[in-house]
């Protein structure tokens, strides 16, 4: 016979998050940042309302794109013990969502990659263009998916809910979005305003996630609410055109919202619990 | 699986010497900080004033905890690199040559039994003392009990011997990972009747 076991949760303690686990909150916010946008120039190629830079400015963004990726593929090496043997970490395809992050990973590099190499002759093949698309879609948004899924174990209670895996995609599109609007010198005035609405809806999002549905409690919480209030103000004054939508405001936007992004996946990483001992 | 090597606690006799876990940490020649065997006290309870006198209703009893071997182990479904693997006779061992010590079994397994070794850089846990048991000898931990609370064999003869199925706290859960540990309960491990006030401390091992 088996006696159930009684664990109780705590909801109130000090957040504290080890020191071997920096690399991993900065590789989440550095590739999700990039998926985000890349994932955010693709579905535009088919929603173009959402699109308003310049066609010239893509295989910047692109490029720039590669850099922050590649980048984050980096950092998470320094989280591991033994990186030598990194070159094993795609053999658990079958049951490890980290395998699985593994590959989706490599697999966005090599096609960010791809695109900035024959970008030229990519771009000149409606057919080829769309077919990358579609492609950088279905990996992206694998990718995010399997990054998730990996913090939703059974053993782990505080990440295993459906909080992780929308805020890990509205964390991705919001800091995605609001990178394009910083690589992007805004040209013609007003075209900026789709984005920055979608700006908005996101962060609304993100806000209710943060506040309703994350693991965190105390005054860290209390600092990521606030600058994520101060953002949702700063976009609207932008969007009525009270703060002016160039990119020294972008920039402030984009160095503000990383700031509200680290809280947040700081305060996910600390609030790590077991089940058991 | 009728070899799946098994361990028995009977936390009913385990004092808490922590001899198991000094023998486990001799054996296997283990750096400061990494427990292969831990053991945990779990008290509770309080004082009860009875008139002008004060009687103990405090509680506490021991845990003696290394790897259970899993049935269904989640570290092994985890590991990117398949570092961890199952033998024949249910033991659960880690490769060194594939470990890339990312830590992501240690997240995953709800018995603290994987621990990060910053010397080697690769994760490392209880292997049952397999090299003994190929020589004929009993595991360094259940060899070392001077209160015999340990004893091993496979999970079917332990069942026999013992007809003991329980799961106590801090255990998770076993129907997640079925691990091979049968445990004869303290009396005191009854902890739905009394407040347990070092739960911090056992949690954080």
């Amino acid at each position: 016979m088996r006696i159930p076991i009684l664990m109780k949760l705590k909801t109130e303690r000090r957040y504290k998050m080890v020191k071997h686990i920096w690399p991993l909150v900065f590789f989440t916010i550095i590739s999700q940042m990039a998926a985000g946008g890349y994932l955010f120039l693709k579905i535009s190629r088919f929603v173009p309302v959402l699109m308003p830079f310049p066609e010239s400015s893509v295989k910047r963004m692109l490029t720039i794109l590669l850099i922050m990726a590649s980048a984050a593929l980096f950092i998470s090496f320094s989280h591991l013990g033994t990186p030598k043997n990194a070159i094993f970490a795609l053999c658990n395809f079958r049951s490890s969502w980290l395998s699985r992050e593994v590959f989706f990973m490599a697999a966005f590099v090599g096609i960010l990659l791809f695109e900035t190499v024959f970008y030229r002759w990519i771009s000149n093949s409606a057919f080829l263009s769309g077919t990358i698309a579609l492609l950088g879609i279905l990996i992206l948004s694998s990718f995010l998916f399997s990054m998730a899924k990996i913090y939703q174990l059974e053993t782990l209670p505080s990440w295993n809910n459906n909080y992780t895996l929308l805020n890990f995609y509205c964390t991705a599109l919001l800091a995605g979005i609001v990178l394009l609007i910083i690589l992007n010198p805004i040209k013609i005035q007003g075209n900026i305003n789709s984005l920055l609405l979608t700006t908005i809806a996101f962060m609304i999002i993100q806000m209710i996630l943060f506040v309703g549905y994350s693991p965190a409690t105390g005054s860290w919480k209390t600092i990521g609410i606030i600058l994520y209030g101060i953002l949702l103000l700063t976009v609207k004054l932008q969007l009525i055109k009270v703060i002016p939508q160039n990119t020294v405001a972008s920039l402030v936007l984009i160095i503000f919202l990383t700031f509200a992004i680290i809280i947040e996946r700081y305060l996910f990483y600390a609030s790590y619990q077991n089940v058991g001992v | 699986m009728d070899k799946q090597r098994a361990f028995y606690l009977d936390s009913s006799a385990c004092s808490g010497c922590k001899t198991c876990q000094v023998a486990c940490k001799d054996k296997n020649d283990l750096a400061l900080g990494i427990r292969w065997r831990r053991v945990y006290e779990i008290t509770g309870g309080d004082w009860e004033q009875k008139g002008d006198s004060w009687v103990s209703k405090v509680s506490s009893y021991f845990l003696s905890m290394s790897c259970n071997h899993c049935a269904n182990p989640i570290c092994l479904t985890s590991c990117p690199t398949e570092a961890i693997v199952k033998r024949d006779d249910g033991i659960v061992i880690i490769d060194p040559e594939r470990c890339m010590g990312c830590r992501y079994c240690k997240w995953a397994c709800p018995y603290g039994a994987m621990q990060f070794d910053k010397q080697k850089g690769q994760m490392g846990k209880c292997d049952f003392c397999f090299d003994y048991l190929d020589e004929g000898k009993e595991p360094s931990c259940v060899a070392a009990c001077p209160m015999r609370a340990l004893d091993f064999g496979t999970m079917d003869e332990l069942k026999e011997k013992y007809g003991i199925d329980k799961t106590i706290y801090p255990l998770p859960d076993p129907e997640i990972c079925n691990p091979s540990l049968l445990i004869t309960p303290h009396k005191n491990a009854d902890t739905d009747s009394y407040e347990i006030e070092n739960r911090e401390e056992v949690q954080n091992g």
